[in-house]
């Protein structure tokens, strides 16, 4: 379970990139986060993850927070973003095994959970590829798996799906479900609308900073009695968002 | 759970090479090992084969007397040399320690003492001639037999020279020296200079040796890893920061002491250098000074964002590291006894001191232990720096309110990175390849009793500046050796296919095939045509008159090698300094390229100028002239589009100055020429006159004008 209460953040003096943002995910839930480009999602998920603190406010994990059990909460998390890379000249297999050691993970259990994961994500046929002669779908499952090598409980995922063709979307689409019926709470940014829609059990959208609408799709739709969800969106973004 | 520590990352290090942003160092790098290594090998294999004598069990107590003079074997007639025996031989030349070893082969014996020719006719004219002793140096023993050699025996045998010359009128000559025969102090000239290096070039090296390897693992490490997006999946494993830094750092300090222990292993592959006792020293001085730079460096990457900007800030703790180790160097051998326990200046003595057997203990515990002690404060404070995020994750470029860093700054880095890889490059290929050259014709050299004043000036070679003065001393002298030329030539060649394999292809270094003919054929025109009208100069002002015409049919074979070598140096040259650097410079101003044209032509042509500083008789209308014709070539080159007409023009200049004039080719002494001079201008050769000042500076503006006049006629027509 994580919570987020009232977390403010600045990196520098007089402008606030996060203004306030508080929400709860429960376990076995897909809590999707989206927002336009610049609205804080990346930074948000930052915080969450502990690669950064906020200004002010709290944000716990499990009742745990990263000042006091920073490891545990690491024990706990499974991290994703765009900006969070692999090794270009190591191969999936390899790379597995190293942060399995960094996990303390047991051998054996390594190996099998290894072969587990890289069967279910398809990673099998290219696992002693290198990183940089690998597809950017590819990668991106080997990413997905290595995130997730010591089974953890939250998972925050930042566009998982982006710039994938629709049949490894749907791959990991459908294990993001199973992992989801399995309990772990998982937090999603997406820019893709039928992801969100198919996927998320509640969305909040993030506009400059702020939480300007939450809830599950139907209730955003009938909200603002809009055809569709993405009707919807627009609709909450042209109301909240302010020129500078 | 608990046990993970992080050594995965510390494993993971050591076990891959550098790549990406590290690439260049790592070439650089194996390169300087390779050439460490053929040196060391030459050194060893010279130096074990004439002084290893693992063949004997016992120590012999035979002397071996070269050129002894008629009084001494009469001394010796009337007064036998109790302990053993004494052997007679005769060789011209008193430094080939090589000969003198193999006379103590074939004798088994285990010291020899050189006396000059004419050694009875310098004691009747009252001066004082030197006497030099060869030992053994596999066993302490040797030392031994030589000072009871030369207290018991020699002490005698001056007396009786007193007696039977009737110097007793001329005793003070004697009282002044007060053992009579001054033997070269303990050591012969090539021990001395084994000893200074042992003080000097191999602690500069292990220097040089960690703070290269950790610098090119160490950035790599950390902010290589923010770089590429890689390191905040690793902060975010239940590692703890401490950890963090410990395995990195544990990484660069393993991968960097590998390369260092190799080094001494070599080392103490020389026996001068093998002494039991500094064993422990040397290991302590060196994982100490490994630790501690693996720990700075670990530091600077933790505080940068990419490779190049961590290498940046690492290079002025390179350059203060080396200048400490060069103040040592200067400071003689000798220093004051607190140094022995302050870090880095006990690293540097006390290496020198191991090498050369005599290591201060108590000095390299307490200085291994207070580098230690400050590595670990290092290790502290990059974890504390790790802890705040502003260190931890990297701008992204999805939140553009995050202040990120001026992109100017970046591109400034850059600059300078690349400046030391255009720079340095060209330069460092050169010595290289020279000094490889120069060891076989160095080790012949040594046989040649024509040099023994030369090698006997080795012995008080003290500080940088006279190695390099004596360095270039030899290079003139080898000038005249077709062995060294022949191997110049080669080096001369590789060097060009260095800088084109360096800059992917031989279009990239000036060497166009369109016109290549003609503008080569246009070149030895410009070439012999200027280097002509100088000396026609020099004929006018009377600082050179023609003697005669012709040279011995002997000088023909090294005639035609220095010809032709001057074909791959000047080509090598323009290569470097031209093809090569130019459009290095330029590309590093890729805003504007008006200033980066200018910069090019100045920085080659500065370089150009400097890089013959060390020559003979250098003086500043050398350093001007020299520079002028690097502008008037670089002008050349930046108008053609290639360097064939100056790589022609090169050749011919230094071909007409030196083989067709007979003149000195940039403080060089000139090799066999058709015509005989008496040349009595400056010693660096036309280059340091004023007449050749004058026409390099007609060409120069006479180029100028035309290709103004040339690129203006187009735009009216």
């Amino acid at each position: 379970m994580i919570s987020v209460n009232d977390v403010h953040k600045s990196y520098t003096k007089n402008k606030e990139t996060i203004k306030g943002v508080s929400f709860e995910v429960k376990d076995g839930m897909i809590f999707g986060l989206l927002g336009p480009n610049g609205a804080g999602k990346t930074t948000l998920m930052q915080m969450i993850s502990t690669l950064l603190s906020p200004s002010s406010g709290s944000i716990t994990i499990d009742g745990l927070n990263a000042k006091d059990n920073l490891l545990d909460i690491h024990k706990r998390i499974g991290y994703l973003t765009t900006e969070v890379r692999l090794d270009p000249m190591s191969t999936p297999d390899k790379l597995w095994d190293f942060f399995g050691e960094l996990y303390a993970i047991p051998r054996e259990e390594s190996a099998s959970r290894k072969k587990e994961i890289f069967c279910k994500l398809g990673i099998m046929p290219f696992k002693d590829k290198r990183i940089n002669e690998l597809s950017t779908g590819m990668k991106q499952k080997a990413s997905i798996a290595i995130s997730l090598i010591h089974n953890p409980p939250v998972i925050i995922f930042d566009e998982p799906t982006n710039g994938l063709d629709i049949l490894t979307s749907k791959q990991v689409t459908d294990y993001l479900i199973e992992l989801k019926n399995e309990g772990h709470s998982i937090i999603l940014s997406t820019h893709i609308f039928s992801v969100a829609e198919s996927l998320c059990d509640e969305i909040a959208i993030l506009v400059d900073g702020k939480i300007v609408a939450q809830g599950d799709v139907d209730s955003l739709v009938k909200q603002t009695e809009a055809k569709n969800f993405e009707e919807a969106f627009f609709k909450i973004y042209v109301e909240h968002h302010v020129e500078e | 759970m608990s046990k993970n520590k992080g050594q995965a990352i510390t494993k993971n290090m050591i076990w891959k090479s550098g790549r990406g942003g590290t690439q260049i160092c790592g070439t650089t790098f194996l390169l300087a090992l390779g050439f460490v290594w053929t040196v060391i090998v030459c050194m060893y294999a010279a130096v074990l084969y004439y002084f290893g004598f693992n063949d004997y069990t016992f120590t012999s107590k035979y002397v071996i007397v070269v050129n002894a003079p008629d009084s001494f074997i009469a001394y010796e007639d009337l007064n036998p040399y109790e302990e053993s025996l004494i052997f007679y031989e005769e060789w011209d030349a008193p430094f080939d320690f090589m000969k003198m070893s193999e006379f103590m082969h074939e004798h088994a014996a285990g010291l020899t003492v050189v006396f000059p020719d004419d050694f009875d006719d310098q004691i009747k004219s009252g001066s004082i001639p030197e006497v030099l002793t060869y030992y053994r140096t596999d066993t302490l023993g040797y030392k031994d037999l030589k000072d009871s050699f030369n207290d018991n025996y020699l002490d005698g045998y001056k007396a009786y020279l007193a007696d039977i010359f009737n110097l007793s009128a001329q005793s003070d000559a004697w009282a002044v020296t007060n053992d009579g025969i001054p033997t070269n102090g303990d050591l012969s000239g090539v021990m001395l200079f084994a000893q200074a290096m042992g003080r000097s070039f191999l602690p500069i090296l292990l220097f040089i040796v960690l703070l290269y390897a950790a610098m090119s693992n160490g950035t790599e490490a950390i902010s290589g890893q923010k770089e590429r997006g890689t390191f905040s999946r690793i902060l975010l494993t239940p590692v703890s920061r401490r950890d963090i830094i410990q395995s990195f750092t544990n990484g660069v300090f393993i991968s960097a002491s590998i390369p260092a222990f190799i080094i001494i292993a070599l080392a103490l592959l020389i026996p001068v250098y093998r002494h039991a006792s500094g064993i422990i020293p040397l290991i302590l001085l060196t994982l100490s000074l490994s630790l501690f730079i693996s720990a700075l460096t670990v530091m600077i990457s933790v505080m940068n964002d990419s490779v190049s900007s961590a290498q940046t800030a690492f290079l002025p703790v390179f350059f203060i590291l080396v200048s400490v180790a060069v103040t040592c160097i200067n400071g003689g051998s000798d220093p004051e006894q607190f140094y022995y326990f302050i870090p880095v200046y006990g690293q540097f003595y006390g290496l020198g001191d191991a090498f050369n057997g005599s290591p201060n203990l108590s000095g390299a515990l307490v200085c291994s232990a207070i580098t230690a002690a400050l590595a670990l404060a290092v290790i502290e404070i990059s974890t504390k720096i790790l802890s705040n995020e502003k260190f931890t994750t990297t701008a992204s470029s999805e939140d553009e309110d995050k202040g990120t860093e001026p992109t100017v700054f970046s591109s400034f880095i850059d600059s300078v990175i690349g400046m030391f890889d255009v720079i340095f490059f060209p330069l460092f290929i050169l010595s290289v390849f020279q000094i490889l050259a120069m060891i076989p014709v160095a080790v012949v050299y040594t046989r040649d009793p024509l040099y023994s004043d030369f090698i006997a000036g080795l012995a008080d070679v003290g500080t940088v500046g006279d190695i390099m003065r004596k360095a270039m001393e030899i290079i003139s002298i080898f000038m005249n050796d077709s062995r060294f030329l022949a191997l110049m030539s080669l080096s001369y060649i590789l060097i060009i296919i260095a800088c084109m394999y360096k800059s992917r292809g031989a279009a990239n270094v000036g060497l166009i095939r369109k016109d290549f003919g003609k503008l080569y054929g246009k070149g030895l025109i410009v070439g012999s045509a200027l280097m002509t009208l100088v000396f026609i100069l020099l004929l006018i002002t009377r600082h050179v008159t023609v003697e005669g015409f012709g040279f011995p049919s002997s000088k023909a074979l090294l005639f035609l090698f220095s010809v032709i070598m001057w074909v791959p140096q000047g080509a090598a040259e323009e290569v470097m300094f031209r093809g090569y650097m130019i459009p290095r410079v330029k590309s590093l101003f890729k805003k504007n390229a008006r200033a980066g044209r200018i910069a090019a032509i100045v920085i080659s042509s500065v370089l150009f100028s400097v890089s013959h500083a060390f020559n003979g008789g250098f003086n500043i209308i050398a350093l001007i002239n020299i520079f002028l014709f690097a502008v008037l070539f670089a002008l050349i080159y930046e108008r053609t589009g290639s360097i064939a007409l100056t790589c022609a023009a090169h050749t011919m200049w230094n071909l007409f100055q030196g083989n067709v004039f007979g003149l000195s080719v940039s403080g060089n002494d000139a090799v066999p020429s058709i015509i005989a001079t008496n040349y009595t201008g400056s010693d660096f050769g036309p280059e340091g006159t004023l007449e050749a000042t004058a026409v390099i500076t007609a060409a120069l503006v006479l180029f100028v004008v035309m290709s103004r006049r040339r690129s203006s006629s187009p735009k009216k027509s």
